[in-house]
């Protein structure tokens, strides 16, 4: 082999070195971009679940009173002295009232059951609910007093002391 | 250069800026789109998931992974769209993202769902109607546009 070939070799092998780093220096910045990527979906995941988790317990917390139609029509026909909360969990009005009303009657001692009337057309026709949120206070097996639509916590208050 | 050889390449030019004003204006429009979808959810995950379910298509199991992924997904979409870089992946994201919001759409068609289609987060409840899926149509539509406005540039 002559000297004018090795030379050639080693200019060649030199160009390869070079532009396997040229291809590294151009990679670079995708791998630093999929890391950064991979360490946002992380994190962003971890803060989402725990705020899916807060909501899901706060949401169980705000109705752990809620009963069936059915429960609350066999309450009707025992008599008892009680308020049923119908709500929905899609209306918008309800995420206000909600966490206000429910809360509200239990510092006051009230008996007040929430009832997810979702679906329940039969329930809408039976009771003539007009909208959601509507409080219905039922004593002696039958409706005494109503209140619908989003009010002010005095009205909800006064309503609840009747 | 006579006037017969400047006209086409002024034809071109104009043709080419146009093709760009375009690409600019689908990408700038599906990106919004997108992160908007992708905050509304962030806002309130848990409701996002909730929707998920109404849809009675996934296993339970399942609902919160989604719930916690499809809005960052959307969210990388969005910023995708947006980089030059990777807007052909984005885009191939907008069109997978929004077949499967339309075959959820459709499984559930004429039904009324509680949170509407709920697709930019939670409304009240709706028929899911034509408008709906045909939302999720456009936007296919429109990413499949881009993708192509850009093939026709690689090819150029």
């Amino acid at each position: 082999m002559g000297k004018k070939d090795r030379n050639q070799g080693k200019r060649e092998s030199k160009q390869l070195r070079r532009e396997r780093e040229r291809r590294k220096k151009k990679r670079l910045p995708i791998i630093f971009g999929s890391v950064v990527a991979c360490v946002i979906i992380l994190i962003g995941a971890v803060v989402l679940s725990n705020m899916y988790d807060e909501t899901k317990q706060e949401q169980k917390a705000l109705y752990q009173d809620e009963i069936s139609v059915s429960e609350m029509e066999s309450k009707v026909s025992s008599q008892d002295d009680f308020f049923a909360y119908f709500y929905q969990p899609s209306c918008e009005h309800c995420k206000v009232v909600s966490p206000m009303l429910i809360p509200m009657a239990k510092q006051m001692n009230e008996a007040l059951f929430p009832v997810n009337i979702y679906g329940k057309n039969s329930t809408w026709e039976k009771y003539q609910v007009e909208g959601t949120p509507a409080l219905i206070h039922f004593k002696e097996g039958k409706e005494v007093g109503r209140l619908v639509g989003e009010q002010s916590k005095t009205t909800f208050e006064e309503f609840l002391k009747k | 250069m006579s006037e017969s050889n400047r006209k086409p390449h002024l034809k071109s030019s104009s043709k080419n800026s146009m093709i760009s004003l375009l690409k600019l204006v689908l990408r700038l429009v599906l990106a919004g789109i997108f992160l908007w979808s992708a905050i509304a959810k962030f806002m309130d995950i848990f409701t996002f998931g909730e929707i998920l379910r109404s849809y009675n298509l996934l296993p339970d199991a399942s609902i919160k992974l989604l719930a916690i992924l499809l809005p960052i997904v959307e969210l990388f979409v969005g910023i995708g769209l947006l980089i030059p870089f990777t807007q052909r992946i984005a885009a191939w994201g907008v069109i997978l993202l929004s077949l499967a919001f339309a075959g959820g759409l459709l499984y559930n068609y004429g039904e009324i769902l509680p949170y509407g289609c709920g697709c930019f987060g939670p409304n009240e409840a709706q028929a899911v109607g034509f408008l709906d899926v045909f939302k999720d149509i456009l936007f296919i539509a429109g990413a499949a546009l881009l993708l192509l406005l850009n093939r026709r540039k690689t090819l150029a």
